[in-house]
């Protein structure tokens, strides 16, 4: 009786540790809440940099040759983001950081191979 | 302990020789393999973006040039198509259903199924919101003169948009689907929400992820149209 008692106690208390690890893979909805801010503020940066007026209030800020470099490097970061927190992978195993960054490392070398083959002048884009 | 007692159903998972699900590694593969088709989309807006030829187009008889931002090409200065202040609004539309799915998977994974189910809800509202707009911007695009046909841009730019807007629309019926499993069979979605839930939320936040990319690309990085010599 006092095997079955403790064997079940185990049993338990493995399964607790289970959930509790489950539960723990992921943030907390305040959490969550903050990123989606963060991914805001991002985004109205990424406006801003690009002179777009915010609520009719035009700065006038013109980066220049920095602009594109800017953008890239923010949207790198949102994206980034939404693949490591909203979607997990920064809590997952890393065969799926495997199989999903070999394939957009894939699609980015697709995206460089037509532009390198196919694009008449490479300096169109500011 | 309480929390525990509360969670998710453990229900023991199949055994797999990778140690992970098979249908969470089967939706990071497809949406790996969206990536090359994305990048194949993207590669062509953007090779043939700094030609004049992409933009040219027949507005009431009248030869003109439909670019995407404000542009000076053979001396003449021509009004951008694109509205950035009104996709910028779509754009955090998109931002927030991402938020609200997060928010969903969280309600499934700890067995709180109205959490879940009103985060789905609004999920499905926020992405056909998105869908408005995009339908919006399409028909002004139309009446301005500019439709797939009429030359490389627009061929180009609906394409992109209309694919992803299209992978939108798909998503908007997969969450809805998982609502009406949830709602209306005796036992939802079973002791697997969490994992079907997940899936779910991994496949709107591609799309969503996506779009971060498609509104850098077309919308906020300028493009200086050089003159066809």
């Amino acid at each position: 009786m006092t095997q079955e008692a403790g064997t079940q106690e185990t049993g338990t208390q493995a399964t607790v540790h289970g959930v509790e690890a489950e539960l723990a893979h992921g943030l907390e909805p305040r959490q969550y809440v903050g990123l989606g801010v963060i991914l805001t503020i991002i985004t109205l940066v990424e406006l801003v940099a690009s002179d777009i007026p915010l609520f009719g209030i035009d700065l006038g800020i013109d980066l220049g040759g920095a602009l594109v470099p800017v953008l890239i490097v923010l949207s790198a970061v949102k994206f980034a983001a939404v693949l490591a927190f909203f979607m997990h992978l920064y809590f997952d195993s890393p065969l799926f950081t495997g199989a999903f960054v070999g394939s957009l490392a894939l699609g980015g070398a697709v995206i460089i191979a037509l532009i390198t083959l196919f694009a008449t002048d490479l300096t169109a884009i500011v | 302990m309480a929390d525990a007692a509360r969670a998710v159903a453990h229900v023991e998972p199949h055994p797999t020789s990778t140690g992970t699900d098979n249908r969470k590694l089967l939706m990071w593969i497809f949406l790996g393999s969206e990536c090359l088709l994305f990048g194949a989309l993207i590669a062509s807006y953007l090779i043939f973006s700094g030609e004049q030829s992409s933009y040219e187009a027949i507005v009431d008889g009248v030869r003109t040039f439909l670019p995407p931002h404000d542009q000076i090409i053979d001396g003449v200065e021509y009004e951008g198509i694109l509205d950035i202040p009104i996709t910028s609004q779509s754009t955090f539309v998109l931002l927030m259903s991402s938020l609200s799915m997060a928010l969903a998977v969280y309600g499934a994974r700890h067995n709180r199924p109205t959490m879940m189910k009103g985060w789905l809800l609004a999920t499905v509202l926020l992405g056909l919101i998105f869908l408005g707009y995009q339908i919006v911007e399409f028909r002004s695009f139309g009446q301005e003169g500019l439709n797939l046909g009429t030359n490389q841009f627009g061929a180009s730019f609906f394409l992109l948009t209309g694919t992803h807007g299209t992978h939108v629309a798909v998503g908007v019926l997969y969450l809805l689907s998982l609502l009406a499993t949830a709602s209306f069979r005796r036992d939802g979605m079973g002791p697997e929400q969490g994992l079907i839930v997940e899936t779910a939320g991994l496949y709107w936040h591609f799309v969503d992820a996506v779009w971060i990319v498609i509104f850098t690309v077309i919308y906020l990085i300028p493009v200086e149209v050089l003159s066809t010599p």
